[in-house]
């Protein structure tokens, strides 16, 4: 399954501009803060309502500027999660989990959605949680809850707005093993945004995209932007990653990879 | 400051007492103000809520030129004294009116009816609504939003399911001080709708009119319109700090606007 995305937006002064594609396996967006990674993960997902260009995935349209398609967010199947998680603080973890088994796009019978939440919930070790609210969660429990929600409605391609910045490093090394499992043996698209090269090589990213002031500065498959970095800011977020790309107990087992660049690593 | 904010209030409690307060209630101008303060302010609440969300939603989704000049809009009311309120009251829906040509044909005869004292409550109640609810939903978190209608909801089901529960304590808030105000509106009312007993005179008009003949009728009908206004403020500092603790936000944050 590939996807593209090229997208327009202006938001004020400052103007998004960067056309971005990939297969099954993760595609890594990084850059600094203000660059843009938010915006276009949230153009990609049907938020913005004025955007140029054209949303595609596993040849569905999802937006077309020149012949005017614009499906709204709740047609286009495409797991969301912000950064800080944007779980409804209102609602349990449960209530959470079933909110997509709920609305219109992807309704289901009581019984049904609870034993579809129950079972995710499981997978990701939270079942537990499930009567509490999201207030009363860590960091690392919110992420996962967070995943099993984006998760439970089957969505065709997942968008992880910095899953890891907010955890403390202990959680933050768990969850990136978690998540490079999860994305790995579900075998759909996603599109991670993250500021540590460590994301990188752990999720088994098939392509790197770093975005500058709204533009994509470079790209292309890991190893080629950690041996010739294009800008400054590129060969800084490599050099940040000391010797991570060797170890593979790191990457989670072998993911299902469809025609994508070669392997990163040394 | 404290002491002359709460002075008064004691003096009235303590101007009478229990024998004359039960006789100032069964006086026969008390029940029917009661009542119709009750009704007016039930149906102009209603109105306020209803045509005041959507506008507060819209306010609160975008910026620029035109919200800035619909916010000043809402603000006139609340800047602009009520007695001015109930003349432009007149000259819009009066007789001679502006929009007399289009309701003397249908029949329709505001000015000094039950109708015009809920038309008048609905001005100059609506701003303080509108704008807690606008500043509440301004502070509900966008991601949020997105989230739910990725997760499938239509834009009313996430209106209904994320931002109108978040945004909760802001809008009680709203309402219940839109409420006291709608209750205690004299001016625009007493230019507009009259002094009509039974059919125009609200509890404010009440008062005024028993000052003239008994006193002690008045500090009842006071009594208990005061009564009222402390009944409200349980909307409007209790719960939501109560809906605050339970979501863990702080209690702080919801009073701003409210």
């Amino acid at each position: 399954m590939q996807w593209t995305a090229k997208v327009r937006v202006q938001a004020g002064t400052f103007v998004l501009d960067a056309s971005i594609e990939g297969g099954l396996a993760p595609v890594i967006l990084v850059g600094p803060n203000g660059s843009g990674k938010t915006t276009l993960l949230r153009a990609i997902a049907g938020a913005h309502a004025a955007v140029q260009g054209r949303v595609e995935a596993g040849g569905r349209v999802l937006s077309d500027s020149e012949t005017g398609v614009h499906l709204p967010p709740e047609e286009r199947r495409i797991g969301y999660v912000p950064q800080g998680y944007g779980l409804f603080p209102h609602l349990t973890v449960a209530a959470n989990v079933a909110f997509g088994l709920s609305g219109k796009a992807r309704r289901m019978p009581g019984a049904e959605r609870r034993q579809a939440v129950g079972a995710i919930l499981e997978r990701m070790g939270c079942e537990r949680l499930a009567g509490r609210l999201p207030r009363a969660l860590s960091g690392g429990e919110q992420q996962r809850v967070a995943l099993a929600r984006a998760l439970v409605t089957e969505p065709g391609m997942l968008l992880l707005d910095e899953p890891l910045a907010a955890l403390d490093p202990a959680a933050r090394r768990d969850m990136r093993r978690f998540l490079a499992r999860h994305l790995a043996d579900r075998a759909r698209p996603a599109i991670v945004a993250t500021h540590d090269a460590r994301d990188v090589y752990a999720l088994d990213a098939a392509a790197v995209y770093a975005l500058e002031d709204g533009c994509v500065s470079q790209s292309g498959p890991p190893s080629a932007l950690a041996a010739r970095p294009a800008t400054s800011f590129v060969a800084e977020f490599f050099a940040l990653a000391p010797g991570e790309q060797a170890r593979p107990d790191d990457a989670g087992p072998a993911s299902v990879r469809a025609g994508e660049p070669a392997r990163s690593g040394p | 400051m404290l002491a002359l904010l709460a002075v008064p209030m004691v003096a009235l409690v303590t101007a009478s007492s229990w024998e004359e307060l039960v006789r100032g209630a069964r006086d026969a101008s008390f029940w029917p103000a009661l009542w119709l303060s009750a009704r007016t302010t039930f149906a102009s609440m209603a109105l306020v809520v209803l045509g005041g969300t959507p506008l507060a939603w819209w306010m609160a989704a975008r910026e620029g030129r035109w919200v800035r000049a619909v916010e000043m809009i809402v603000d006139l009311p609340v800047v602009v004294p009520p007695a001015v309120v109930g003349l432009a009251l007149l000259e819009a829906f009066g007789r001679n009116g502006l929009f007399s040509p289009v309701l003397a044909p249908l029949g329709l005869h505001l000015p000094f009816t039950t109708a015009a004292v809920v038309l008048a409550q609905v001005v100059v109640a609506a701003p303080f609504y509108v704008q807690s609810a606008a500043a509440a939903f301004r502070r509900t978190d966008a991601d949020l939003l997105i989230v739910a209608r990725t997760l499938g909801q239509s834009p009313a089901g996430t209106f209904l399911r994320v931002a109108a529960p978040l945004a909760l304590p802001g809008l009680l808030a709203g309402a219940a001080l839109s409420w006291a105000r709608a209750l205690g509106e004299f001016g625009a009312t007493l230019l507009f709708a009259g002094n009509l007993a039974g059919s125009t005179r609200t509890m404010p008009l009440a008062i005024y009119t028993a000052l003239e003949a008994d006193t002690q009728v008045a500090v009842s009908l006071a009594l208990a319109l005061a009564g009222a206004g402390a009944l409200l403020l349980l909307p409007l500092r209790a719960v939501p700090a109560m809906l605050a603790r339970r979501f863990g936000t702080t209690a702080r944050r919801w009073h701003r606007g409210g």
